[in-house]
């Protein structure tokens, strides 16, 4: 199976929190085939946050969205290992760790998620998503 | 994220004051730090405990004490007391401090931390939320003053700012000071995930922070932010007996047993009947049965109504058994114990509670540490929680309050067979 990679991120109220921030690094540590390859601290503007969820402008969530991830800096991961991206977003859970709390518990989501809105965690979905977003939070990398 | 309204106070026999609080740092002219105690006793109930713990004061704060608030956020609490030999009012701080919600802001803070203030005010209300604290204070003239501490990217402290915030939005205690006129007669003062919200005596709602949600309920054009207090319009100006809210929502309960409703609905659990993205004004909770008392969790509500029956509303483990986790009306809660009704509510974002006329406390919903090992995750059913103290391994706790954080909840009560005077403090923390 050939390596692959994906960009993760930790969102601002994991990256504030030092207690879930050392578990959930311990998690990632702990998983059998992902391995953290690069990683960097990000405070976003409105304009990074605005540029980065283009795709969801004029949906309800929108603006709790950037409000949330111009809260705080939060951590830009970049993950290697056979079906990163399926295995990142296994580990992390389903998108809502509301109901990730009472149907997969074991996810990072289901853990340290506060809310809907707070999901502490991002995945890239498919092998183009993660090209242009480690390019977006890695310029510098020679991919 | 509940707060305490005035708790009964308790007497313990005076002692000698330590030596250890005779260096104070001023925060402000009304809050002093006198101790700071790291890795050591409080701090400990934030480690993994199973199971309802008693909670372990430092060494250094030995003075006999009358609790009378706590308050419960994300991974930290706070508990206001005095000292009942000499009238002095003391803060306790403990948890975690990574943006000054403990009062200072310290660059890299271990994870853990605990600090006492000294107070020159009686404290009268306090509240935690997700990271940032209230702090309500009242001077002899009878007026109040409102401090706040921790984030403040959404304006949830209340202060205009005139300089950058730190990486963190860390800010140490500062007193709130617009609009002046309100702020000098609060009575309570609660806070959600990202937001506060402040009741004055004479029954106005003032929101701050995080809005996108609704959450500040301003109106139909306000989705924003702000830092000022602002008053929340469409209350029918009726008598106020409680405020009540919890990650993203508001519940204002009049005194006349009517529901008011606004922010994030999107479990349907401001109780409408039906999912509401967001609530943007105060609207009236179609709600048949006279309401004692409610409590706002993350995605679910709960209510006590003036027959001792409990009624639950929006999504989670709601206490409606094992199968059933969604609830768009207000649905009857059965109850275990119909000798011992209970008297007072209240949630946490994923998890709900309630004390009895005896004293009883019982807890349902995800399992926070609450129930001692080996215990369920999930808890379908109210489950009666009994804690024993090491100092009288027989005698039942009276539990007379309880706050809920998102992770671990503090309950205040005494020792039944114990002389009145030796009060108690509890705790329980998930692993």
């Amino acid at each position: 199976m050939a390596l692959c990679r994906t960009l993760g991120l930790l969102k601002p109220d994991i990256t504030a929190n030092p207690v879930f921030l050392r578990q959930v690094l311990a998690q990632i540590h702990d998983h059998p085939t992902l391995g953290i390859v690069h990683q960097k601290a990000v405070q976003w503007s409105a304009q990074d946050a605005q540029s980065f969820y283009a795709e969801h402008r004029g949906k309800f969530f929108y603006q709790r969205l950037c409000d949330y991830m111009t809260s705080g800096p939060f951590m830009a991961l970049i993950l290697e290992g056979p079906e990163a991206i399926r295995n990142w977003r296994n580990l992390i859970g389903p998108t809502h760790p509301i109901r990730a709390r009472l149907s997969q518990p074991h996810t990072l989501r289901a853990q340290f998620g506060l809310t809907d809105t707070r999901n502490s965690f991002h995945g890239s979905d498919s092998i183009d998503t993660a090209l242009r977003e480690i390019k977006f939070f890695f310029p510098e990398l020679q991919l | 994220m509940a707060t305490a309204d005035r708790l009964p106070i308790q007497t313990t026999r005076a002692k000698t004051r330590p030596a250890q609080l005779r260096l104070p740092r001023a925060i402000d002219p009304a809050l002093t730090l006198v101790a700071q105690a790291q890795r050591q006793c409080l701090p400990q109930t934030h480690a993994a405990v199973l199971g309802p713990t008693e909670l372990a004061w430092p060494r250094a704060w030995p003075f006999p004490r009358s609790i009378a608030a706590v308050a419960a956020g994300h991974m930290f609490s706070m508990v206001s007391f005095q000292d009942s030999d000499c009238g002095a009012w003391y803060l306790a701080a403990f948890g975690v401090n990574s943006s000054g919600q403990l009062g200072i802001a310290v660059p890299n803070p271990p994870e853990f931390s605990s600090f006492l203030y000294h107070s020159q005010h009686p404290i009268v209300s306090l509240a935690c939320g997700r990271a940032h604290a209230l702090v309500l204070l009242r001077d002899t003239h009878g007026s109040t003053h409102l401090y706040t501490c921790g984030h403040d990217a959404y304006g949830q402290l209340g202060r205009v700012l005139d300089a950058t915030p730190t990486a963190n939005q860390q800010r140490a205690f500062g007193s709130v000071s617009q609009p002046v006129g309100p702020l000098s007669r609060l009575r309570a003062v609660v806070a959600g995930l990202d937001h506060s919200v402040l009741l004055t005596t004479d029954d106005e709602v003032y929101t701050m922070g995080w809005g996108s949600d609704g959450q500040l309920g301003l109106g139909p054009d306000f989705t924003g932010c702000t830092a000022i207090p602002a008053p929340v319009t469409g209350l029918g100006r009726q008598r106020i007996q409680k405020v009540a809210t919890g990650a993203d929502f508001t519940l204002v309960l009049t005194e006349s047993g009517q529901l008011y409703a606004w922010g994030n609905s999107e479990y349907g659990q401001a109780m409408l009947g039906h999912k509401v993205d967001r609530i943007l004004e105060p609207v009236v909770v179609p709600f048949s049965h006279g309401v004692r008392d409610v409590a706002c969790g993350g995605t679910h509500a709960l209510v006590l109504t003036d027959a001792s029956e409990l009624y639950t509303c929006g999504y989670g483990v709601l206490g409606l058994g094992p199968d059933q986790h969604e609830a768009l009306q207000p649905t009857r809660l059965p109850w275990p114990a119909p000798q011992d009704p209970p008297t007072r509510v209240y949630c946490g974002p994923d998890y709900s509670a309630c004390l009895t006329e005896s004293g009883a406390l019982y807890l349902w919903g995800v399992n926070r540490g609450f129930a001692p090992a080996p215990a369920p995750r999930l808890i379908p059913y109210p489950q009666r929680v009994d804690l024993h103290p090491a100092t009288a391994a027989n005698a039942p706790v009276v539990f007379s309050h309880l706050a809920c954080g998102s992770y671990h909840a503090l309950a205040l009560g005494s020792a039944q067979t114990l002389p009145e005077d030796q009060p108690l403090q509890t705790t329980a923390k998930i692993p």
